[in-house]
């Protein structure tokens, strides 16, 4: 509790610190920013902590954080002090800040609440974003070095780490426990930020008469972001109930949700699952499927698609890019909005009048990409549109056009000189270009229970832009509108027919064979999203020309199912090639739900304010509806999840080491507090090795995912190699060799029939410290391992644990 | 009509002139002494360590490149002796009083002279005044700093020097430099462009000598002050935290700094008036110091608490000196008895307390009692006396004196007998120099001088000038002479030297209020923890 309290106090003080900055690009929201300035602050100064350590002013450790921290918050003062709204601006928006903080209280209080009943790092990815927030935390030298590759650095998208490690770091909490507390801080900034920003675009399209409407936007926006779900869930909850009617549910395509009993044979068309005993379904990881559609239909298990909502990974726990990216992604949505509300055109002369924006513009943008790269463009794309409106309201569509390039041209070359010494160290990996899909596709019922509410609470944006007497409509606007769903098919079928196409498992697929393997589910759904688009796009160019303050919701709305829209054609091409479309589902469809979650609420709080009252009920009763179908999952996963909070446990994500293997534990404590952060360190490279018949290592398994690799991840030291297939994702197949040299190096250690080949071994990788725990003794058996204690100095005993040393024998001037 | 034989008139000596000398001998008696008598320790022990890597050559994290750490390794280059680097420390502490007197307009003749006072008697400014820790000029260049910002228009060029001398400094400079930046902003004042071109070159050639580590080395941007405050938060620089260096050493300073803040709060509201530049830099730099000082309770680092002093110091003096203003307009006819009665039960509550300190437990019930009785009786007497709102003032004598007795039981420990003392801890006392010398005559073989690779930062003081030596954790085979832990066992073909041999030295903070009393009353009541080794020779 004193942990999560110290954690919360830091976060508190940051969006305190970063409320003079939040007054004055947000001075139009009804908070005056309050809800974003958390997710300001945490954006500034980890860019700053990261330059400044990056050049080397900072030394590593807890007070480079509180430096960091302590340096903008004399710049907050200073700029507090100097302007003179600051306190007016202070007293109007009081109750703002008031809510916000209240909100973010419990937003994140509740979170660290449900994650205490489930607060392993120990599956999916987790070790993998564990090692990141360590390597953030210990790395001796800026950038910070990769623990799974020694002597290398990182080379990945870290930025979200970095703001979990100023957290962390600054308010001196374990990192396991920082972990969790990281994920609480991101649910809670992503609650007040999307709150602070469906709040102003209510104000600015409903008015200050309709004042009371605005909570209930704000309300919804949270709603949707952090607790909506499929609607999939609902049919979950009946099947766990004993209902689950084989023809309904085959009717909504989630036929796989079927329970048909435990010990069902080949006849069953879903899971071999009893129906649950208690209210909520207590089958092992239920809410998992949720997430992946293939286990709807007909043919549980294969993974196609990863379609996620942001419930879903808060409830995994998963600390990885896309989630943390939430809050940073609304923050970039409010500056463009508040860009777009602001008067008079923008050119590259506006930075000199206001140095402060093109500062939070370049780092705020830059910082999409350092957390998650996926996001930059979609939401410079955004940022692009934003400014381009505002200009177009001032002036001529060409001196618009050109103003709006120079003015993002400063902010986009300073961001790639301030994020430069990430971006040298981040190889491209295997990522090259775009693709066509072709492939089956997403069914449409399948679409209709996973974004069903999201899009439909967004349609009622398409009935503002609607003829009514003096406004009829233009062919102009309308084929305008047509080029949104036109376009990304007529790139698609040139991308077909000039063979850069693949399906599951398919790659170059034929051009006709492009249009054949779709079938008519594939169709179906793409008529609707470009029938859905092309509606979306019209309103938004109709109320855009009208300068209707429902443009950049409807200019949202539009974004967002375009995105949907464009993961059905195309894709970019990535390290799970084989499964093509995988990463760029998982990545964008996560986009398009944050986006509609700002854009749905404000839209339909607006329908609701805008229709007569006693027609209001008739909008409310099945939007109502649709929104409790919605949180079913939310309600129902958290106490699978948690084993209905039958006992908390702890929000050290190590806890479950802790109870099982407490030497493995007590390991990770004397590394973390005993061995330098330079220090590299052996650990078990994954393989699995046993004695042959004639004493030699014989090769049993070459490993895949697992463990190994936990004194890496679990305190971001050094180890010559950890998770192979992802340090080639991240690096290329190019390490491919590199990574094999050094497991063979690593293996030569554990498996050496003398003291001269360790140590010849260790040498070549560098190494100081030799780990034997139960990931060794279960990977090198058979007696294997050799006797490092008769020729290297035992540090750390307890249990079956031991950490050897190569013996220090140095020679030391004194003068 | 005046004789023409009547004899001269005797030149006139102001009591402010004598207070004055008073003071500033004071102030240079708690340190002189310090010189020769402080053991090496704490901070102090670090950085010499680190200075003396950097003299001959050795990289080393101790090296901190503040301008003093450079002008440290200077001297160690003419001497292997820590006392030239401690008089240059105290040279620019002694700088201070002219600062403080420079200061008599902004902070009134007397705050300025109970400021001094304070600072005089400050234990952790003693420690770190005189010492040679990287930050030892830190609180002379801070005070300079802000009679630059506040009471004198150095030209142009002076800023040169200045900010040279703030940039490379410690982190205590950095406190004022930020709360000027804030305190400028409020006040609308902005440096003249020939200043600012000055200014900004001095702390050019700062950063750039630092970051060149004073031609010791050059590993990419420092910045000294940045450096020590983010390595006080893991570095055992002391063996007490601050929280427990702040029970203490720092308590009356401390709490007499907040009263004095929230005094000169109330003092602005109600005279409606807008802080003076003075106050705005003090109230920053209180801000500044006391959230690190706060932040960096559990970390083991003398330098917040030094910080939090210093400023607590320059608030509280003005206010002292306030105070004993309106205690002087008092006319004491029916205050004197009743505070007089109060100081008498808090004797006796002090009594009794420092018994039961002595013996190590709590008394009787009889004793209980008495303590209960007096307790209530001084706390009805002065609420007696706070019944007169004219005689409010006087209240506030009893926290000044027991904080003054605290103090100066701080200072004085300090300053007489330092050695006993928890501040500066941990400390490498003259046996460790003993052991080297032991070492080197006992070598008689011709072997290497083989040393635990445990004590590898340990040995960087007390081995300085010793020729090469091997560090190792298994005896090599042309070792000549073994420094091993004594708990470890003897190595084959070795004698033991006689002696009890202490490389390090610690001494614990006293556990609970009673031992508290009980260390206050009888300063040598704390336990050490000695690192013992073992010296081996080749067997003959």
């Amino acid at each position: 509790m004193t942990e999560a309290l110290a954690f919360w106090g830091v976060a508190i003080v940051i969006a305190a610190l970063a409320l003079p900055l939040a007054f004055r690009l947000f001075a139009r929201y009804p908070d005056a920013g309050a809800g974003l300035s958390f997710t300001l602050g945490l954006t500034l100064i980890s860019t700053g902590y990261f330059l400044i350590r990056t050049v080397g002013a900072l030394p590593a450790g807890r007070g480079g954080f509180i430096l960091a921290i302590a340096l903008f918050a004399v710049a907050m003062v200073v700029l507090a002090v100097r302007d003179r709204r600051f306190l007016p601006t202070l007293r109007r928006s009081l109750r703002g800040i008031t809510v916000a903080a209240v909100l973010f209280s419990v937003l994140f209080f509740g979170y660290a609440f449900v994650r205490a009943h489930s607060p392993d790092i120990a599956h999916t990815e987790q070790p993998m974003d564990f090692l990141y927030l360590n390597a953030m935390l210990v790395s001796p030298d800026y950038p910070p070095h990769d623990p799974w590759f020694a002597g290398e650095n990182a080379s990945y998208y870290y930025g979200g780490y970095l703001q979990a490690a100023v957290l962390t770091g600054a308010s001196d909490v374990w990192p396991a426990t920082g972990f969790n507390l990281s994920l609480g801080a991101v649910f809670a900034s992503a609650g007040v930020a999307v709150a602070s920003l469906c709040a102003a675009l209510a104000r600015w399209l409903l008015g200050a008469r309709a004042r009371r409407w605005i909570p209930m936007a704000a309300a919804g926006g949270v709603l949707l972001l952090l607790f909506a779900g499929p609607l999939a869930s609902i049919f979950e909850l009946a099947s766990a109930h004993g209902v689950s009617s084989e023809g309904v549910y085959t009717a909504f395509g989630v036929e796989g949700l079927v329970r048909c009993g435990v010990g069902a044979g080949d006849s069953c068309i879903g899971q071999p699952l009893d129906p649950s005993e208690r209210w909520f379904p207590t089958d092992h990881w239920a809410w998992w499927r949720m997430s992946r559609m293939s286990y709807w239909g007909p043919q549980p298990g294969y993974t196609d698609v990863i379609t996620e909502v942001p419930f879903f990974s808060f409830l995994l726990g998963d600390l990885h890019p896309h989630v943390m990216a939430i809050p940073g992604i609304i923050l970039a949505l409010a500056l463009s909005a508040a860009l777009w509300r602001g008067r008079g055109p923008l050119s590259w002369r506006e930075h000199r009048r206001r140095p402060l924006w093109l500062l939070v513009v370049t780092l705020v943008f830059g910082s999409l990409a350092f957390v998650n790269t996926w996001d930059v463009i979609t939401f410079s794309t955004v940022l692009f549109a934003a400014v381009l409106a505002r200009n177009l309201r001032a002036g001529a569509p060409i001196s618009a056009i050109t103003g709006a390039f120079s003015y993002l041209a400063v902010p986009a070359l300073l961001a790639v000189a301030a994020y430069s010494p990430w971006i040298v160290d981040l190889s491209s990996g295997s990522v090259g270009g775009l693709y066509a899909y072709s492939d089956s596709g997403t069914r449409i019922r399948h679409v209709l229970l996973f974004w069903g509410t999201i899009v439909v609470l967004s349609l009622p944006v398409i009935a503002w832009a609607l003829p009514r007497p003096g406004l009829s409509i233009r062919l102009r606007q309308l084929s305008m509108a047509f080029l949104f769903p036109a376009l990304p098919f007529v790139l698609w079928v040139i991308l077909a027919a000039a063979g850069r196409s693949a399906g599951v498992f398919a790659e170059d697929v034929g051009f006709g064979e492009s249009f054949s393997s779709r079938g008519a589910g594939g169709w179906l759904t793409l008529v609707f999203y470009a029938a859905v688009l092309w509606l979306l796009a019209f309103a938004t160019i109709r109320l855009a020309e009208r300068r209707h303050p429902g443009a950049p919701v409807a200019s949202l709305a539009t974004l967002g199912i375009l995105l949907l829209y464009g993961t059905e054609l195309l894709f970019i091409r990535d390290a799970l090639f084989f499964v093509p479309r995988h990463n760029t589902v998982f990545k964008l469809s996560y986009q398009a739900w944050i986006i509609l979650s700002v854009a749905s609420p404000v839209v339909f709080v607006a329908a609701l304010r805008f229709v007569a009252p006693r027609r209001r009920l008739f909008l409310a009763a099945p939007v109502a509806v649709l929104l409790a179908g919605s949180l079913v999952f939310a309600v129902t996963m958290m106490p699978n999840r948690t084993d209905g909070f039958r006992e908390a446990v702890s929000l050290d994500g190590l806890h479950f080491v802790d109870f099982y293997h407490p030497d493995e534990y007590a390991l990770i404590e004397w590394l973390a507090e005993n061995v330098e952060p330079d220090a590299v360190v052996v650990e078990a490279s994954g393989r699995v090795w046993r004695t042959g018949d004639e004493g030699q290592a014989l090769l049993e398994d070459p490993g895949g995912y697992g463990s190994f690799g936990r004194v890496g991840f679990r305190t971001g030291l050094q180890v010559p190699v950890g998770w192979p297939g992802h340090e080639r994702t991240w690096r290329g197949k190019e390490v491919g060799p590199e990574v094999d040299r050094r497991r063979d190096l690593v293996d030569a250690v554990y498996t050496a029939s003398g003291p001269e080949e360790v140590v010849r071994a260790l040498e070549e990788l560098g190494a100081t410290y030799v780990v034997v725990g139960r990931e060794e003794q279960e990977r090198y058996r058979g007696g294997l391992i050799p006797p490092f204690e008769t020729f290297l100095d035992t540090v750390f005993s307890e249990g079956e644990v031991r950490v050897y040393r190569a013996p220090t024998l140095e020679e030391v001037p004194t003068r | 009509m005046t004789s023409p034989l009547a004899s001269p008139r005797l030149p006139t000596v102001s009591v402010a002139a004598i207070a004055w000398v008073l003071v500033v001998a004071l102030f240079i008696l708690l340190r002189v002494g310090l010189v020769w008598r402080a053991p090496v320790g704490g901070a102090e022990l670090a950085h010499l360590s680190g200075a003396w890597q950097a003299r001959i050559g050795v990289e080393d994290d101790r090296y901190v490149p503040t301008l003093y750490q450079a002008v440290t390794a200077l001297t160690l280059g003419w001497t292997e002796s820590e006392q030239p680097a401690r008089a240059l420390a105290l040279a620019g502490a002694l700088t201070i009083p002219l600062a403080l007197f420079l200061l008599r307009r902004q902070l009134g003749e007397g705050g300025a002279l109970l400021a001094l006072l304070l600072l005089a008697l400050d234990p952790a400014g003693i420690v770190l005044g005189v010492t040679a820790t990287a930050a030892a000029w830190d609180a002379a260049i801070a005070v300079w700093l802000v009679v630059a910002l506040v009471a004198s228009r150095p030209p142009p060029w002076g800023w040169l020097l200045i900010a040279f001398l703030v940039a490379t400094a410690g982190p205590l400079c950095l406190t004022i430099v930020l709360a000027a930046t804030v305190s400028a902003a409020l006040h609308r004042h902005r440096p003249t462009r020939e200043a600012f071109f000055w200014g900004a070159a001095g702390v050019a050639l700062g950063v750039l000598l630092m970051s060149l580590q004073f031609g010791v080395d050059a590993d990419g941007l420092r910045i000294a002050a940045f450096s020590l405050i983010a390595a006080g938060f893991d570095e055992p620089w002391s063996t007490l935290n601050v929280a427990e260096l702040a029970a203490l050493y720092g308590l009356p300073l401390l709490g007499g700094g907040a009263a004095a803040v929230a005094w000169l709060a109330v003092r602005l509201r109600d005279e409606g008036r807008s802080p003076t530049p003075m106050e705005t830099l003090s109230l920053g730099v209180a801000g500044i110091a006391m959230v690190w000082f706060l932040v960096a309770l559990p970390t083991h680092s003398p330098f917040p608490l030094a910080a939090a002093t210093f400023v607590s110091c320059l608030l509280l003096g003005p206010a002292l000196a306030r105070l004993a203003g309106r205690l002087m307009a008092l006319t004491w006819r029916r205050e004197s008895w009743l505070l007089l009665l109060a100081l008498a039960l808090v004797a006796i509550a002090c009594f009794v307390l420092s018994d039961w300190a002595r013996q190590g437990h709590v008394g009787g019930a009889f004793e209980r009692a008495l303590l209960v009785v007096a307790g209530i009786g001084a706390v009805t007497a002065l609420a007696t006396l706070v019944t007169y709102r004219e005689s409010l003032p006087l209240t506030l004598l009893g926290p000044v004196a027991i904080g003054g007795v605290l103090l100066l039981a701080g200072s004085s420990g300090i300053a007489l007998s330092a050695a006993g003392e928890p501040l500066p801890e941990p400390t490498s006392p003259s046996s460790a120099r003993a052991i080297r010398d032991v070492a080197l005559s006992a070598n008689t073989s011709g072997g290497s001088i083989v040393v635990h690779e445990r004590y590898r930062e340990a040995l960087t003081w007390p081995f300085r000038d010793s020729g090469t030596l091997v560090l190792a954790s298994k005896v090599p085979a042309g070792a000549g002479v073994v420094v091993w832990p004594a708990d470890a066992p003897p190595p084959e073909g070795f004698v033991a030297l006689d002696g009890r041999w202490v490389l390090q030295r610690a001494i614990d903070g006293p556990g609970g209020f009673l031992a508290f009393v009980h260390w206050f009353a009888e300063r040598n009541s704390l336990d050490q923890r000695l690192e013992i080794v073992a010296v081996y020779v080749r067997a003959p």
